[in-house]
């Protein structure tokens, strides 16, 4: 790779803050605002069709044409719906699972992902296809012995067995995606640092987890929406009414008879908010701009 | 995390502001009053527990005090209680049922688990495979007869005779649904009784009559050509009907599928049942069910009279909706939705039509049973027998949504205001005992196996109810093939 | 990216003084390595390995959930080779798999690389584009009813404008499985884009900058540097892509029950439909485990290739 060995480049002033650019600068620059416009058009059409319904009367849901902007907008739906279900305890639930659960994932895979990627051990090979592998049985076969294993530590109705695994490991696929990670980092960091004397444990905390904050962010962002949306687990783990996850009890809501849609996709709503919230702040981490010329149009 | 005390004071809290909702989304007078009486019997239990409330360190104490008066008279049963139900009224409907019945007996604790139904499917299975038996649960007649031939339920009878309940006491063609062989496995919880809705303002716009109460096929067939029109107002059998820009269709749910309620109707109507009696072979290659297919067939692929499930998806109902669909083929539930969704059109129903054997009534229904493994069978027949009481049913009939599970009460499922205007004639005279008109009443009953045999179906049939395919002889004849063979794997 | 201006010199003194050290430290560093992996490791054992092996030790026996489990020895397997839905559920699986996961990443990879684009309005964009990922499975699956509706859909709409005849979608057994690998585009800002993402912000400036003075345009930039410094993120993503698109159930199971005559009975959903409608766990069990080394083939397919193509700046 002759490109990797030229770090030591003097930094070169980036492409955008200059003045006055020639002008297909911005007719490039035009373009790429309409198709990210476009982009986001088609993208948002589920949720803006579940904000619209959400607002809408149970008369207007199914007009054709469609109506996308309800009259009179119906804001007492988002009222109506929490005396339908206890959603805000639901809500609670689903918080509670979810932070328990994202912390541990966070914590364990970014140590085990370092373990595998960075550190050699007999076995180490063999280990990491095992792990691969645990991802390629589907779930539905190992459902009922995994629920029998829970019940026999009797976990069953409690929050535990969607929360205490992800504090081993954090699941397969972020421990494959944090050594990927791990891996793009040179080893001259951890050489350079053993030398001062650090042990693994510093360079992992020290080096590695600052080195890699996107990626953890991004685990961070899919262990959230991951757990937030879940509802298999919480499914066939939780029994009683009161201690069900939102996503779990916002499935009783649709009932092909029922057709009240307009609270359904109230209720959804309380679901997805949190999670667009999170995602708008967890994704600012990869802020930074990674500038080629002449696709932005210099 | 929660102890008894709390979570049932939730659940109670929970019911109160259900049954608020239920009380403002418009129910009839009567219906209100009996809501304010189980509120009544509500406030009456939250009274014993209304030290509870209050900051949470008094809470732990006086949960510590009841758990100190539990322990000194004799230990509380406890039941685990599975069933699918709609978030609203129908949970907050049976949480008040568990909780009378804990009154009646005191010496019960009922544990309730709702779920959705399609998610009911997945976990029932997985929980009773793992050895975590409900003492009672729920099951649909589509799926029952493959849990009862795996020995999922007790037989009720012994159950029945020593408690003076006699098979009699209820819509027999229902309880007929999960019998086999002199017993009874599951007891049905409520009912569905089937006609046609049909959109008058539809028929009056393009001039079409009324149908009959004792109207046949083929005027069911010429009703809906008729009412298909394209956007030029043209009817299906204009020769300048345009297909490509259907406004409106004829009919909706003829379901082809043996898995579904209605069409059993038809095809009995035609002669003969999907399957004989004894569940051993089908009838897929009768005359009866091709003649059914074909119906279908023409329905949808000649006289685009039926809308395809391309476009009765996504969009609601078709019918209520008024804009695409004429007449539906739906039980009682209709009317109670007609109203919520307050309809602005004239409408009425009709039974199923005549064929050359006969008009049918046919029904369907879900079913409360005590499992095999129970833990606790004789509280759990109590709940059973308590949940599918006169008392609770004609309660649940008065909801005007569910029809009830016994001849003797169908009368509170009327409607208060009279419409539509035939009610009576389809959904309750039909199913009393001393009814003498010419609908002959028939019962969903399904074999062990129908899993198999739905994957059979979309393999053979799906071509020709995609209009890819016009032989339905041919499907018919491979798929009888087929479904004798797994018909044939259950040995009882 | 302060660091990486003093990392050559580091680099080459802590090379020459790892050598030297290697041997005494390679055991305390196995110590380590094993201490570092322990949790997954643990967990692994604790609850991954025992289900497992059990659906390994079902899929030779005869297990209707209700009674006791059977051992039937190889009868399971002499059945999957007789049962004509295992292939037509493989056939479609495999169509599925080798359309979505090459075109899927091809997306993902231009929209997070139109992410990372200094613009007004970035962090927004970007929130868009991952909002099918948020939307519940359910309310999706009711939008794409109404987008596909043959009659009246979004979709046919826009056929007939740009004028091509319109489709039957996800309604007949000729284009049900290409909608559903065009459904699955939908999702290309989701996940994947963000690691996309993530990589694309690992990739140290100063290498751009080198290119450009040696005179590469974008695309050269694109080919010498971006796509090494990203081979591993996209190394992880068809090796994900496959096993995820090997597995994919839940778009069939809301939307087409695996209809029409059975082109999209997907295997996973053939699995589920086995174990739960028709009560033959022990059956099922063996499909999965079939499932299980093909995916297990592919993906080591995929790790040898990558030998070939994939640059580990700290491998």
């Amino acid at each position: 790779m002759a490109t990797a060995t030229a770090t030591e480049m003097q930094p070169a002033k980036r492409a955008l803050g200059g003045r006055l650019k020639p002008w297909p600068y911005y007719v490039k620059r035009f373009f790429l605002y309409i198709i990210m416009l476009v982009l986001s058009a088609i993208f948002m059409v589920p949720l803006a069709w579940m904000l619209s319904t959400s607002l809408k009367t149970q008369g207007q849901v199914f007009a054709n044409p469609p109506i996308w902007i309800p009259r009179p907008i119906m804001w007492q739906n988002y009222i109506e719906v929490l005396s339908v279900a206890p959603i805000l305890r639901w809500l609670s639930n689903t918080f509670i699972v979810t932070v328990s659960a994202t912390l541990g994932t966070l914590v364990s895979s970014s140590m085990v992902g370092f373990g595998f990627a960075r550190l050699r051990f007999p076995g180490r090979g063999f280990l990491f296809g095992l792990l691969l592998a645990t991802m390629m049985l589907p779930g539905i076969v190992t459902m009922i012995p995994t629920f029998i294993l829970f019940k026999t530590i009797n976990w069953l109705d409690t929050f535990l067995p969607l929360i205490v695994p992800s504090y081993f490991g954090g699941g397969a696929y972020n421990i494959f995606l944090v050594r990927q990670f791990y891996l793009t980092i040179p080893t001259d960091f951890d050489d350079a640092a053993r030398i001062d004397g650090a042990n693994n444990w510093t360079i992992w905390l020290r080096i590695m987890l600052p080195l890699n904050a996107p990626v953890l962010t991004a685990i961070g962002i899919f262990s959230f929406v991951g757990h937030w949306n879940e509802f298999m687990g919480p499914l066939i783990y939780l029994f009683s009414e009161e201690k069900k996850t939102l996503a779990l009890g916002l499935r009783a809501f649709v009932d092909p008879y029922l057709a009240s849609y307009h609270l359904n996709m109230a209720a959804a709503f309380y679901l997805t908010l949190p999670m667009i919230i999170i995602f708008f702040f967890g994704q600012r981490y990869f802020l930074k701009g990674v500038v080629m010329t002449g696709i932005t149009g210099r | 995390m929660f102890t008894d005390k709390i979570s049932r004071r939730q659940l109670l809290r929970l019911s109160g502001i259900g049954l608020g909702a239920a009380v403002l989304a418009g129910c009839q007078p009567k219906v209100v009053e009996k809501v304010v009486e189980v509120t009544k019997v509500v406030q009456e239990v939250v009274k014993e527990t209304v030290v509870v409330q209050g900051t949470p360190q008094v809470v732990e104490k006086v949960v510590e005090v009841t758990k100190v008066v539990q322990a000194t008279p004799k230990e509380k049963v406890q039941i685990d209680f599975f069933t699918p139900a709609g978030v609203g009224l129908e949970r907050t409907m049976y949480t008040n049922f568990i909780y009378r019945f804990m009154d009646e007996n005191p010496d019960v604790r009922v544990n309730v688990s709702f779920e959705s139904w399609s998610d009911y499917m997945t976990k029932l299975p997985t929980v009773l495979a793992a050895g975590v038996t409900p003492d009672v649960c729920h099951a649909h007649w589509t799926i029952a007869m493959d849990y009862i031939y795996n020995g999922a339920f007790i037989d009720h009878m012994p159950y029945m005779e020593r408690d003076g309940i006699k098979r009699e006491d209820f819509i027999i063609e229902l309880m007929d649904e999960f019998a086999h062989g002199g017993k009874q496995y599951l007891i049905p919880k409520d009912s569905a009784l089937y006609g046609c809705y049909y959109n008058k303002d539809m028929f009056d716009q393009y001039g079409v009559p009324y149908p009959s109460l004792t109207w046949t096929i083929d005027d069911f067939v010429e009703t809906a050509t008729l009412l298909t029109r394209d956007e030029n107002g043209r009817p299906a059998n204009d020769p300048k009907f345009d297909k490509t820009k259907i406004k409106v269709f004829g009919c909706a749910w003829v379901d082809p599928t043996m898995a579904a309620d209605i069409p059993a109707g038809f095809v009995n109507a035609f002669g003969k049942h999907w399957f004989e009696p004894d569940m051993k072979t089908s009838n897929f290659d009768s005359d009866a069910v091709i003649q059914y297919w074909e119906l279908c067939r023409k329905l949808r692929c000649v006289i685009n009279c039926m809308p395809t499930p391309a476009q009765a998806v996504g969009q609601g109902d078709l019918w209520r909706n008024a804009r695409l669909v004429a007449m539906k083929y739906d039980h009682q539930q209709n009317t109670f939705f007609a109203k919520q969704e307050a309809v602005q059109f004239k409408y009425d129903v009709t039974p199923l039509p005549a064929g050359p054997f006969g008009q049918y009534a046919p029904a369907a229904c879900s079913a409360f049973g005590v499992t095999a493994k129970a833990a606790h069978k004789e509280e759990g027949w109590r709940l059973v027998k308590f949940l599918t009481s006169e008392e609770i049913q004609k309660w649940i009939g008065e909801q005007k949504r569910w029809s009830v599970n016994r001849p003797n009460i169908l009368d509170v499922i009327a409607p208060t205001d009279g419409i539509p205007e035939h009610y009576a004639d389809v959904h309750i005279k039909p199913w009393k005992t001393d009814y003498t008109g010419p609908l002959k009443r028939i019962a969903m009953k399904a074999p062990v196996g129908m899993g198999k045999l739905k994957q059979l179906y979309s393999t053979y049939l799906d071509p020709v109810f995609t209009c890819q395919s016009e032989d339905v002889a041919g499907a018919a004849r491979k798929m009888k093939e087929e479904a004798d063979k797994v018909l044939a794997e259950a040995k009882w | 990216m302060a660091t990486v201006t003093r990392v050559p010199q580091a680099g080459m003194l802590a090379k020459a003084a790892g050598k030297r050290r290697r041997s005494k430290l390679a055991i305390r560093e196995a110590i380590d390595g094993y201490i570092f992996i322990f949790p997954w490791l643990l967990g692994f054992i604790l609850w991954t390995a025992g289900p497992m092996l059990a659906s390994l030790w079902l899929a030779f026996t005869r297990w209707n959930l209700f009674m006791p489990p059977e051992w039937v020895g190889l009868e399971n397997i002499r059945q999957l080779f007789a049962d004509r839905f295992v292939g037509i559920s493989l056939w479609n699986t495999a169509y599925y798999t080798f359309l979505s996961v090459p075109l899927g990443i091809i997306a993902s990879l231009i929209l997070a690389l139109l992410c990372v684009q200094e613009m007004y309005g970035r962090a927004w964009f970007r929130t868009f584009f991952y909002m099918p990922s948020l939307t519940p499975a359910v309310a999706s699956a009711i939008v794409w009813f109404w987008i596909l509706n043959p009659e009246v859909g979004l979709a046919n709409m826009v056929l007939k404008a740009i004028g091509l005849p319109p489709s039957q979608w996800i309604w007949s057994a000729k284009t049900s499985k290409a909608t559903f690998v065009l459904m699955s585009l939908w999702g290309a800002g989701g996940n994947r884009m963000i690691i996309f993402l993530a990589g694309l912000q690992n990739i140290p400036q100063s290498l751009y900058e080198a290119a450009q003075i040696d005179g590469a345009n974008a695309w050269a930039q694109f080919w010498h540097v971006t796509m090494p410094m990203l081979s591993p993120v996209m190394l992880f993503n068809v090796v994900m892509g496959i096993i995820g698109s090997f597995q994919v159930f839940t778009g069939a199971f809301l939307m087409t029950a695996g209809g029409p005559a059975n082109s999209t009975l997907f295997t996973v959903l053939y699995l589920y439909r086995l174990a739960f409608e028709q009560f033959n766990m022990g059956y099922a069990s063996s499909l999965a485990w079939l499932l299980f080394f093909i995916i297990l083939g592919f993906t080591i397919i995929q790790l040898r290739l990558a030998e070939t193509w994939v640059y580990y700046e700290g491998g």
